[in-house]
């Protein structure tokens, strides 16, 4: 099983937040939104990039349309093993979090 | 056009993204969003492309592996450390956006005239003919009969075609009537060149018959301007000097034999202008087509010799023969030393300004030897150091060669509009990918040079030397010192030779241009004036232009007129061959040729030419009275040596068969261009041979321009069938004769300007480093009470003494040099030394000024407050 990295659990995250509607953009804001993180623009497709790579997402093209000039959308979906991948990064961070006092947010 | 920077990165990214398009595709989406929130435009393009770049670098990321990455790395890095620094990096960008702009301007202008085509099939097998006399050769036009002997060499030549010099039409139809170029072309002249007609037909055989050569063909450009296009054109007839005529065709748009032709008659000669008897008539330009594997200089000794069998005595006395001659090459005649010296110069630009921007790097790179060090101790290797160093200069590099590629776009497209003779044989010069692709190696070749001696500096980081040393003292390396030290000497001696360069070449051509021409140009309006085809012979055309003189002469501010049929630097119109009457011994059968001006008694006068000997043209020189002629010196000391040519007489066809007596000598002029000699000149009074076409002469005592309204009224009034035209004064005409010499200065005086602004920049870069370098050992010094004025005194020293060195290298340099600028410089006595000095004494001030301020800055400092900054 693959261990992901902050980015990648924030992607992953936000892809499951969109449900049907997640492609590059949404869940570019959905971070924004969520974690207040304005990532960059080629942090988040190399991420994509590399989850797909692993596994622990699809990407499935849709249709073109004019306004993206002609190109697809790239719908996003967490594969079983990316699931197991997020829950087990939210695990650690529960865990190694328990007991401590971080002090209010 | 050039695309937006936007339009660039949306190419490049659907290139590198591959089968990742979509992420293009959002991007694409956001834009439009950002489009419909109403944000600026420009704001918007500023988005787009940072969006689009931080994509890209993940693209070029994800397919270029491992090794990529450390270069993409590294060339982060170095853009980083460009943009940190935004002022320095813009000057030194800018300084490779010159060199760049103005190596791939003058490059272009090279390619255009060199090394594109001409527009015609084979073109390096066509050459123009002439007749050659003397040496070195001078050239006349070809008789009739010498064209048809062209034609009679078959081994050597498989095609001819000549037009006839100088011949205009008027145009006749609603206004005033119009003067149109129009030669006599023979039909071989289509053929030679081997391109078809854009519509109809071109001129043919069938039509070089007298009395049914009453069709023309026009010129693409004339047709379009005139004709707006029309294809119906063809078939329509034109009123040309009171004949119709038929428009048979249009030809190809890249047809230009002679380059100013509007239209094309057909030549329809009587068969007695083939006879020997009119050989004297040279009024034919040829091109011929040569047969595969013939050279132009083998062609022109065949011929020769066929002209030596034919005319031994006229071969023999008089060195006679033909001359055959690239049409390429003709027609980029004298350009090529003036492109070769720009080329060198703006080599020369390139270099100093890849040193200027090698001593920042270079200084840049000082300041990072600690961290050099650091990393080679940590166990980085140099390489990446290396690489580093190498992406700094080549990004520069890049940066500076897109902007100096706009730059030579829009310098060529201003100098194309300036129409030079001589410029771009194939077409008018363009940024074309040729120049592009040119530009690109010299941008890689920048890049190496500026990188190479920070790439080594770099890569001698010895792994925590600099931590070390860094702590000790603050005087840069040695090594650095010596890289620097040679820098200036390079950048002083670089300088020093396109300043000599440049200097020499303006000196030269600004001689050329304000030297004694010969005549006096100050105070003459000239247009010329031209009788229509019905006005008859000799006396009818006297009568006009004796009206016309009388009227001219009569407005206020004239103080002389004249008339002539060509004017100084208008060329050889009209060269005829004469005979000497009671020749010398040696001279028996020799026909000299000379260029023939027909000229109305007081025209010489009027221009300021000078009467050396004898008397001038008077109104009594003609037929009936006495037949006269006045010749300058370079005739005379042609035929008859240094004994004077006064009361010999000569015989041309011209005056026809009584003998004419040379009554005067008058000064040279010279006929083609300010710095070529006088070709011979044979005046003739034009009371004997008015011509239909001729040009008159107004000299002034107020400024001429303002007589140009009052002398065309008088024309209207004297006769409004005589249409003027070519209006000008006659300084404005020697001025665009010299348009050429006067661009060359400009632009050399243009490098020259960089180059000392080039100069200078690097010498204070440099010696500013150097004292900023040093300014812990000054301070250690004054604190321990060392003269101030002794420290500055040191510094500018040294900067003297390697300025010195520069100056000497330079001086070598342009010494081994000046027998190459001999060739590509008008005529002149040397190198004048006297500019070299001036150079010398200037680069030394830039040098003093440049170690003079920082040193003073520093000397001011406080010397505790240097010592605690440095730790």
């Amino acid at each position: 099983m693959s261990t992901i990295g902050e980015l990648e659990t924030l992607i992953l995250l936000a892809i499951l937040r969109l449900g049907e509607g997640a492609y590059g953009v949404s869940v570019r804001d959905e971070i924004a939104r969520g974690a207040d993180r304005r990532l960059t623009r080629g942090a988040i497709y190399t991420a994509l990039r590399r989850l797909e790579a692993k596994g622990l997402v699809v990407g499935e093209l849709g249709e073109p349309t004019a306004e993206r000039g002609g190109r697809a959308k790239r719908f996003l979906t967490v594969t079983p093993d990316g699931l197991t991948a997020v829950r087990a990064a939210a695990r650690a961070v529960e865990r190694m979090s328990a007991g401590l006092d971080l002090g209010e947010a | 056009m050039i695309p937006w920077p936007s339009e660039l990165v949306r190419r490049a990214l659907s290139r590198l993204l591959g089968d990742r398009v979509d992420a293009l595709g959002d991007l694409e989406e956001e834009l439009g969003r950002r489009r419909a929130a109403g944000r600026g435009p420009l704001a918007t393009e500023w988005w787009y492309l940072r969006e689009g770049l931080s994509l890209a670098w993940s693209a070029i990321l994800w397919t270029g592996g491992d090794g990529m990455r450390g270069w993409v790395l590294e060339a982060r890095w170095a853009a980083r450390g460009m943009v940190r620094r935004p002022g320095g990096s813009v000057a030194l960008a800018l300084t490779v956006a010159m060199a760049v702009g103005a190596t791939s301007t003058v490059y272009a202008l090279v390619h255009a005239t060199f090394l594109r085509a001409l527009p015609y099939p084979d073109e390096d097998r066509l050459v123009r003919v002439f007749g050659a006399y003397g040496d070195p050769p001078g050239r006349t036009a070809l008789a009739p009969l010498g064209w048809r002997q062209l034609g009679e060499q078959p081994e050597v030549i498989s095609d001819v075609g000549v037009w006839s010099i100088g011949e205009t039409v008027h145009l006749l139809g609603e206004g005033e009537p119009r003067r149109l170029n129009a030669p006599r072309a023979s039909a071989g002249l289509f053929e030679v060149t081997g391109l078809p007609p854009a519509r109809g037909r071109l001129l043919d055989e069938g039509d070089e018959v007298p009395g049914q050569d009453d069709v023309v063909v026009l010129s693409h450009a004339f047709w379009r301007e005139s004709f707006g296009g029309d294809p119906a054109a063809v078939g329509r007839r034109v009123l040309l000097d009171g004949r119709s005529y038929e428009v048979v065709g249009v030809a190809d748009p890249g047809f230009d034999l002679p380059r100013e032709a509007d239209l094309w008659r057909p030549l329809a000669l009587e068969p007695v202008w083939f006879t020997p008897e009119r050989r004297g008539w040279e009024f034919l330009d040829a091109v011929a087509r040569l047969r595969v594997g013939v050279t132009p200089e083998t062609a022109a000794r065949i011929l020769s010799a066929e002209f030596a069998r034919r005319e031994p005595d006229r071969a023999e006395r008089l060195g006679q023969g033909m001359l055959a001659a690239p049409l390429r090459a003709e027609r980029v005649a004298g350009t090529g030393p003036a492109l070769t010296a720009l080329m060198v110069a703006v080599s020369l630009i390139l270099l100093m300004a890849c040193v200027n921007v090698t001593t920042v790097l270079l200084a840049r790179a000082e300041a990072r030897s600690r961290e050099h060090s650091l990393r080679r101790a940590l166990g980085s290797g140099s390489r990446p150091l290396v690489r580093g160093a190498f992406l700094e200069a080549g990004l520069l590099a890049v940066v500076g060669g897109s902007a100096g590629l706009v730059v030579a776009t829009l310098a060529v497209r201003w100098v194309a509009g300036l129409g030079l003779d001589g410029i771009g044989a194939g077409g008018a010069p363009e940024v074309d990918p040729g120049v592009a692709l040119f530009t690109a190696a010299v941008v890689g070749l920048a890049a190496l040079l500026m990188g190479v001696a920070p790439a080594l500096r770099s890569a001698k980081s010895p792994p925590g030397d600099a931590l070390r040393r860094g702590g000790e003292r603050g005087g840069g390396t040695r090594s650095g010192t010596r890289a620097r030290a040679a820098l200036v000497v390079l950048q002083v001696a670089l300088a020093l030779v396109l300043l000599v360069g440049v200097g020499t070449a303006a000196g030269r051509f600004m001689a050329l241009v304000s030297g004694d021409p010969g005549f006096r140009p100050r105070g003459v309006l000239t247009f010329a004036v031209e009788l229509p085809a019905s006005v008859g012979e000799r006396d009818e055309r006297v009568a006009i232009h004796d009206a016309i003189v009388d009227r001219l002469a009569a407005l206020p501010g004239v103080t002389a007129v004249g008339m002539t049929n060509a004017l100084p630097l208008e060329g050889t119109v009209w060269s005829a061959s004469f005979d000497l009457v009671e020749p010398d011994a040696g001279q028996e059968g020799v026909q000299p040729g000379a260029n023939i001006r027909s000229v109305r008694p007081g025209t010489l006068e009027a221009l300021g030419i000078p009467l050396l000997e004898g008397r001038a043209l008077q109104a009594g020189d003609r037929s009936g009275g006495t037949r006269a002629v006045v010749v300058d010196r370079a005739l005379a000391r042609r035929y008859w040596g240094e004994a004077s040519p006064l009361g010999r007489q000569v015989q041309t066809g011209v005056l026809g068969a009584e003998a004419a007596t040379v009554v005067g000598v008058v000064g040279d002029v010279p006929d083609e261009a300010l710095h070529l000699p006088s070709s011979g000149h044979l005046y003739l009074s034009a009371l004997d041979r008015p011509l239909r076409r001729m040009r008159v002469v107004l000299r002034t005592s107020g400024d001429p321009a303002t007589l140009a309204g009052p002398a065309r009224a008088v024309m209207r009034d004297v006769d409004a069938r005589v249409p003027v035209f070519e209006m000008a004064t006659l300084e404005d005409r020697i001025a665009d004769s010299t348009a050429g010499p006067r661009l060359g200065v400009v632009l050399f005086g243009f490098f020259g300007a960089m180059a000392l602004v080039l100069a200078a920049l690097g010498l204070y870069g440099v010696l500013a480093h150097s004292v900023s370098l040093r300014r812990r050992e000054f301070g250690t010094r004054l604190a321990l009470g060392a003269d101030p004025s002794a420290l500055v005194r040191s510094v500018v020293r040294d900067a003297l003494v390697l300025c010195g060195l520069g100056v000497l290298a330079g001086g070598v340099a342009v010494v081994l040099m000046a027998t190459g600028l001999e060739r590509w410089l008008p005529s002149g006595s040397g190198v004048p030394v006297g500019w070299g000095l001036a150079a010398a004494f200037g680069l030394a001030a830039t040098a003093l000024v440049s170690s003079l301020v920082p040193s003073l800055r520093a000397s001011r400092t406080n010397p505790a407050e240097t010592l605690r900054e440095g730790g």
